[in-house]
């Protein structure tokens, strides 16, 4: 059959490309005088049309089993062994993380107690004059501090859940290490307290928080004890 | 102000997984199977029509993605890359599968069966199931191309790259299997 100067197969090829957007504003008008003629090729349109919207609902699939076991039993055996990988991957990376962090909370509570207790004799001495806070300051105030904070959170959630990937002994020393940071903070952030406007002293406590999340980020990213 | 560090995402960790995986770590590897095998699964049941099938090709493509994962960059995102891999897998196999058969499934005798004649509107609001039985009966070219297409959103020009055929071609299965697919629920 055709109505208005295209076969019925041609129409209901256009009407199935016009779905995909692709149709040219004459294949258009040609397919749309054949559809206002034709209601068996209206009806095919309109079917193809909700066959595309019915397509784009279909929902995932799962197989019938677990087929990890199939896929782990065939993969090949890595060329170095893991317990090797361990040692010369991991372990020392930790231990360098280790050393960093304390001799950066051993500098970090020397240079607290010297800026404390100058800060101390500065407070009973005269201002001349507002002192200009720059902008390492303001990322020791309570929204730079949050933004930390919510950064650590989320690693911390990470790490936690990792914690059953990783061995015993770099999870030991990984908890070792955030409580020595945690005291470093709480050292800065004291001090901090008793000088608001100490340009060091907020620096120190961006190195700190910058150092935890070192750390964690570390521990997110470490190979799994196999 | 010193830029303050941005929180590590969890899709950032994906890729970190795929990293891991390719240093050897099975564990990371698996965590990868687990976010992806459903649609992976799902891709390689609606190419091959068959479950059983399906489910032996999807373990191919994480094999083989095991194998290939030093290759992985990081520049696109892991589910991309896999998601392509399995698509050559499929691929493959259905090249394999022609050349041991040495036969054309895709005669051209299923377009004539359509029916003109008849024309009543689809069931669509409990077409799930009969939709999925209606893709797998759909002869391979034409399905391949429909699922490439219409569920996976690949072009015509990427499909066409892939098959080694015509964007012309190409859409000619589309249209044909979409025809195929509305004649087969009409019934």
């Amino acid at each position: 059959m055709t109505h208005s100067m295209i076969a019925c197969e041609e129409a209901q090829r256009l009407a199935s490309e016009r779905l995909d957007g692709a149709l040219a504003a004459a294949q258009a008008a040609l397919l749309d005088a054949h559809l206002a003629a034709c209601a068996d090729c209206r009806a095919v349109a309109t079917d193809l049309a909700r066959l595309r919207t019915a397509t784009a609902r279909l929902p995932a699939l799962t197989p019938s089993r677990d087929l990890w076991d199939g896929i782990a039993a065939r993969l090949a055996t890595p060329v170095v062994p893991l317990r090797a990988t361990r040692a010369t991957r991991m372990r020392p990376s930790v231990r360098r993380l280790a050393a960093a962090a304390v001799i950066m909370v051993a500098a970090t509570a020397g240079g607290t107690w010297m800026i404390a207790t100058r800060s101390a004799n500065r407070m009973s001495q005269p201002v001349a004059g507002p002192r200009l806070r720059p902008q390492l300051v303001a990322v020791a105030d309570q929204k730079g501090i949050a933004a930390y904070e919510d950064a650590i959170a989320h690693l911390r959630d990470i790490v936690a859940r990792r914690r059953g990937d990783l061995d015993a002994k770099t999870i030991a020393v990984l908890d070792t290490n955030l409580k020595v940071i945690d005291h470093a903070i709480a050292e800065c952030a004291a001090a901090l307290a008793a000088d608001p406007a100490s340009t060091v002293l907020a620096e120190q406590l961006n190195r700190v928080y910058d150092a935890k999340l070192a750390l964690l980020r570390s521990a997110a990213l470490l190979p799994s004890h196999t | 102000m010193q830029a303050l560090p941005q929180p590590v995402t969890l899709d950032q960790l994906r890729v970190d997984d795929a990293v891991l995986a390719a240093r050897g770590d099975r564990r990371a590897f698996e965590r990868l199977y687990r976010d992806h095998v459903a649609r992976i699964f799902t891709l390689c049941v609606r190419m091959v029509g068959e479950r059983a099938r399906a489910e032996e090709l999807t373990q191919d493509v994480f094999v083989r993605a095991w194998e290939k994962l030093e290759q992985f960059r990081g520049n696109a995102a892991f589910g991309t890359w896999l998601h392509r891999l399995a698509v050559n897998v499929v691929l493959n196999d259905r090249q394999s599968e022609k050349r041991r058969r040495d036969r054309h499934d895709d005669g051209v005798g299923d377009m004539d069966a359509l029916s003109h004649g008849e024309v009543r509107p689809l069931a669509l609001p409990e077409l799930g199931i009969d939709l999925e039985a209606a893709i797998a009966a759909l002869p391979p070219g034409a399905r391949q191309v429909f699922v490439l297409h219409d569920i996976e959103g690949y072009t015509h020009e990427e499909i066409a790259a892939m098959l080694g055929v015509g964007s012309g071609g190409c859409k000619a299965q589309l249209h044909r299997a979409r025809m195929l697919l509305r004649a087969a629920l009409n019934r």
